[in-house]
């Protein structure tokens, strides 16, 4: 069964989020740009544009409310004050949303999304999240992917090189023109040289930061918008969440990047589908 | 055939066979230990790799990997510094081969530590790491080796040609730092 509502948005927060009903598989309008959110029976979010974001204490200007303030919408993406938990067993006391005897999803007071799937779009990128047991198998996965896999999400087991995949890998050593062009012709795209905050609406993907030490290396750090903060794989060790301070990274333009002094910019990738070998 | 041919042909044959002896103990079975050192220093980049085969730098490696091991101390898993994921250098890791077998990593050193595989424990650190019980991972701890095996390591890449001049700054501003 497959329902498609038109609905105002005081009706798509009961839609998704209420404790008695079951509207799996629900299709809801947020936003009057159109793109339409759709609650699937495996407890995911499918978002026609845009992705999930948690951690967001200051939404995007504009940005609609969509459940008493604990989230807003724009442009198809959502927001949510609190972190979200993907593939969450447990769902904390809240509203929750079920389908069946099962429950999908639920929401605290705080805003915190507790979600049985993930936050998926029609483009397919995945929603970043904060999740090192993906990478940090201490074995062939965390050993043959570097920090441009993590950056992108995706796991190729090559150590993917900026450009390899598209034909223009850059020579060493790198520097900050030729690991750009590298990254957009794998089909990353251009942001900018300034922070752009970590509610950037980037349509399909999420955000990622390049730096380069001069004469050296380049490293790739990426925006969990799960969380609102940055995390990143240094080479073949562990993905990890802080600086080489060991602070939360919340702007990488500010943290402690070691010897990876040059800014490289911003870009937008989408998760798990990105070019790149 | 004349006794002078004769004596011409023995000279081209011992010569051919000295040849062949020479090539067959350039490519024959390598004896002992060999090792490869990945200097893990890059993030983006596929690290450097030192190959130690030539047995003189083998048994330099290998004197002063002795000094490092019979001066450390063991500790248990819980008490030993995790390796860390900074950027920058952070290590060395360290795969170990016997007699031209395959190698396996062996174990790393970063800081002054050694986390070691207690199955593939190098010939050189052997009476210091027997009687030693392993963590669950199978791995032995060693504190308190000091630098010099790094330094050495290091200076050698350089003058190997596995690592340039920056890549060698970076490492002595990392070692220096710790």
């Amino acid at each position: 069964m497959r329902l498609t509502l038109t609905l105002g948005l005081r009706l798509l927060a009961l839609a998704m989020f209420t404790s008695t009903a079951a509207y799996a598989q629900t299709k809801v309008q947020p936003g009057s740009a159109g793109n339409q959110i759709t609650f699937t029976a495996a407890g995911d979010i499918s978002l026609d544009g845009g992705q999930c974001f948690g951690g967001v204490a200051s939404p995007p200007a504009g940005a609609v409310s969509v459940y008493g303030g604990k989230a807003t919408a724009k442009n198809g993406n959502l927001y949510f004050q609190g972190a979200i938990t993907w593939s969450s067993l447990v769902f904390p006391d809240g509203t929750t949303v079920r389908s069946g005897g099962t429950t999908l999803a639920s929401m605290t007071n705080a805003g915190a999304l507790y979600l049985r799937g993930k936050c998926l779009n029609a483009a397919g990128c995945r929603n970043t999240t904060w999740e090192p047991s993906r990478w940090n198998d201490g074995g062939a996965v965390q050993f043959n992917n570097n920090c441009y896999n993590y950056g992108n999400d995706k796991i190729t087991g090559t150590f993917a090189q900026p450009g390899r995949a598209s034909g223009n890998q850059s020579p060493y050593p790198p520097t900050v023109v030729e690991v750009r062009d590298g990254a957009l012709t794998d089909g990353l795209t251009w942001v900018g040289w300034t922070f752009p905050g970590n509610t950037y609406d980037c349509g399909n993907g999420h955000l990622v930061f390049m730096a380069v030490a001069p004469g050296y290396d380049y490293h790739w750090w990426r925006l969990d918008q799960v969380k609102g903060v940055w995390s990143h794989k240094p080479g073949g060790t562990a993905a990890r969440n802080v600086d080489n301070s060991n602070n939360t990274i919340t702007n990488p333009l500010l943290a402690d990047r070691g010897v990876y002094t040059e800014n490289g910019g911003f870009y937008c990738t989408c998760g798990g589908m990105a070019n790149i070998n | 055939m004349s006794k002078s041919k004769c004596i011409s042909w023995l000279i081209v044959l011992s010569a051919a066979l000295a040849s062949v002896a020479a090539v067959a103990q350039d490519r024959g079975p390598v004896r002992g230990e060999t090792f490869v050192i990945e200097l893990d220093i890059f993030s983006g980049r596929p690290n450097p790799r030192l190959v130690l085969d030539d047995p003189a730098e083998v048994m330099a490696f290998t004197q002063k990997m002795k000094e490092s091991c019979d001066r450390a101390s063991a500790v248990r898993a819980d008490a030993a510094p995790e390796y860390p994921g900074i950027l920058g250098y952070r290590g060395m890791l360290v795969s170990r081969s016997m007699d031209g077998g395959a190698a396996e990593r062996s174990f790393s050193i970063s800081g002054g530590s050694m986390r070691m595989a207690k199955q593939h424990t190098p010939l050189a650190c052997q009476s210091r790491t027997n009687g030693l019980a392993a963590d669950a991972a199978g791995d032995v701890h060693l504190l308190g080796m000091g630098l010099g095996l790094e330094h050495h390591v290091v200076q050698l890449a350089l003058q190997k040609g596995v690592i340039d001049t920056v890549a060698y700054q970076v490492i002595l501003q990392g070692l220096s730092a710790r």
